[in-house]
């Protein structure tokens, strides 16, 4: 019962930091609707996110952005940043993220609003043959301390990924180590979201340390990975001394994994599971906790305007404290681009675990009206149904983001 | 006199058997070519077109697939393979002629998976093209795919590049088409 009422009176705080903290990056499981069933022919991260390749920045334009009646035969994409104006080596690839965001909460408490630098991170790789070296770096104001290399509750440099990677078998392969986004479900931007957040697999600052292989042929995407931990998470330190120190107690160890198939080029079905140890529970503080997920998802392009994307994920957890709690979380989207870089995005999830059950909707406009820059508003609203009762909470989020 | 009549009725029962020859294999209902080119890390193009014409002169059946209005997806891609690679101002189509003799035909109700080989021209190359296919003969319809594949330095093609990406030279080339035979 205790750890029920931690766990509720968490709620409000969780949500918060939930949407304080950042979307780093691009993540369009849309693509779909051009064809493209893997990630990896556009980004550096082999399930997809985060830094793009050339040929990425190109597609950006090409697919992404607002054509303003042109056609794309009209454009020519320049290699490097900037539009081409910062060319960059082969072995040398860098991009920036910019993502300010106006955040208005509303609970039956009151409303408040308020302005945040979701993300403001360099993204840099270097490679020399197959083998790849890829960090970024960042600055957060507040939120994502998980990620963050300095020791203060705010204002902290954050690197929400650090890896080597070994490029085999003609790039179909890709082995990593270090600190990397954890391979599971949909990777998406919408990191609230029920299916990431519960699942602690978003990729905000949810990353983790580990060794992962990634497979990417024909129509098979997957990628398995093995967690040894998030060594970044620190605690309060001593008191008044207004830092953090590392937590050891609170890494998880274990593995996370997803298997795609694409049966069709508009059409991908997919598997995924995870499951980690932690002396200490980094959200409930229950001891010895064995946290699991595994689930379905899917993406099916009905027409090239029209896409839906799909997850559901089981939710298992045992402790000391809690001997066994079976909950899900689902996600339903659709994504509806009549024009290209205009999209209406409807989004319907639901959640049920031991302690609180909700129901959530999303209705969302994404706008790219120029090549590497977005404007999104997601109007969010969420009921929660806890043992105190019902609690509904109404969140608009209005964000520009500026990436290259 | 009657000698240049009886001459006139021989050129103009020739042509009509020519013609006879000409329709007996013709098309009926939608056609699709598409071609599938593959590069790293599972990087893949689908290219298509409903465009597709079929000739048959009595000994020979050429598929002609004009490729102008392949698409694959993307503008400026569509631009780069037509005007760098396939040249399709010069070389507007990809043809595959083929012996009938070299062909198996199922009998009513039945279908017929085999292998024979044909003269494909491409990108004003002509060369030997071993092709697999599959036809389903159903009422007065044969319902005919077949699958070769293609290498784009074999025809003088250059291997397609962007932003870093290389296609392989390797690509698989599909036809689906209908045809009625009288």
């Amino acid at each position: 019962m205790s750890s029920m009422r931690t766990r509720t009176s968490l709620l409000p705080s969780a949500l918060l930091l939930c949407l304080f903290f950042a979307a780093p990056a691009h993540g369009y499981g849309w693509m779909i609707r051009h064809g493209y069933t893997n990630c990896t022919s556009c980004h550096v991260d082999p399930s997809g996110a985060g830094l793009l390749k050339p040929y990425g920045r190109a597609q950006q334009e090409l697919l992404v952005t607002a054509l303003y009646g042109k056609n794309s035969e009209e454009l020519d994409p320049k290699p490097g940043m900037f539009f081409g104006g910062v060319p960059l080596p082969d072995w040398f690839n860098a991009g920036l993220s910019l993502r300010p965001a106006e955040l208005y909460v509303h609970t039956p408490q009151g409303g408040a609003s308020r302005f945040i630098l979701m993300v403001a991170d360099a993204r840099l790789e270097a490679s020399v043959g197959p083998v790849h070296a890829v960090a970024t770096v960042g600055y957060s104001p507040q939120g994502a301390v998980l990620a963050a290399l300095t020791a203060k509750p705010t204002d902290n440099v954050v690197s929400r990924e650090h890896y080597l990677a070994l490029d085999l078998e003609d790039q179909t392969v890709m082995v990593r180590a270090g600190r990397m986004e954890v391979p599971f479900g949909l990777r998406m931007i919408e990191h609230p979201a029920w299916v990431r957040s519960e699942t602690r697999t978003d990729i905000n600052a949810y990353q983790q340390y580990g060794i992962a292989v990634a497979k990417n042929a024909g129509r098979v995407r997957a990628e398995l990975m093995g967690i040894a931990g998030n060594f970044l998470i620190r605690q309060p330190g001593p008191a008044h001394s207004g830092t953090l120190v590392f937590a050891p107690d609170y890494q998880e160890r274990g593995y996370s994994g997803y298997g795609e198939l694409a049966l069709a080029p508009n059409f991908a079905l997919g598997l995924t599971s995870l499951a980690t140890v932690a002396k200490l529970d980094l959200l409930t503080r229950e001891p010895n906790t064995l946290r699991q997920a595994h689930g379905l998802f899917a993406r099916w392009a009905i027409s090239e305007p029209l896409v839906l994307m799909a997850e559901f994920d089981a939710l298992l957890a045992r402790s000391d404290v809690t001997t066994q709690s079976l909950g899900y979380a689902s996600f339903l989207q659709g994504d509806y681009e009549p024009l290209q870089g205009v999209h209406f995005i409807l989004t319907a999830e639901s959640l049920a675990q031991p302690s609180r059950t909700g129901i959530g909707g999303w209705v969302s406009f994404a706008y790219f009206f120029l090549p590497y820059c977005e404007l999104r508003v997601d109007n969010i609203l969420r009921r929660y149904e806890t043992p105190q009762g019902s609690t509904p909470v109404v969140s608009v989020l209005a964000q520009l983001h500026f990436s290259t | 006199m009657m000698k240049r009549t009886r001459t006139r009725l021989w050129i103009l029962s020739g042509l009509c058997l020519s013609f006879t020859a000409l329709a007996s294999a013709q098309r009926s209902g939608p056609s699709t070519a598409r071609f599938e080119a593959t590069g790293p890390a599972g990087f893949r193009i689908e290219g298509k077109t409903s465009d597709l014409k079929l000739e048959d002169d009595g000994t020979f059946l050429t598929v002609d697939v004009p490729l102008a209005q392949l698409d694959t997806g993307i503008g400026l891609r569509n631009k780069h393979m037509r005007e760098k690679y396939l040249e399709v101002a010069r070389y507007p189509d990809a043809v595959l002629k083929v012996a009938w003799a070299a062909l198996k035909l199922p009998a009513q109700g039945s279908s017929v998976t085999a292998e024979a080989t044909g003269k494909m021209t491409l990108h004003g190359t002509t060369r030997e093209a071993p092709f697999s296919y599959v036809i389903h003969h159903t009422g007065a319809t044969y319902d005919v795919t077949a699958t070769t594949r293609v290498n784009l330095k074999a025809y003088g093609i250059n291997v397609p590049s962007y932003m870093g990406l290389t296609v392989k030279p390797d690509l698989v080339t599909v036809v689906n088409f209908s045809a009625t035979k009288s």
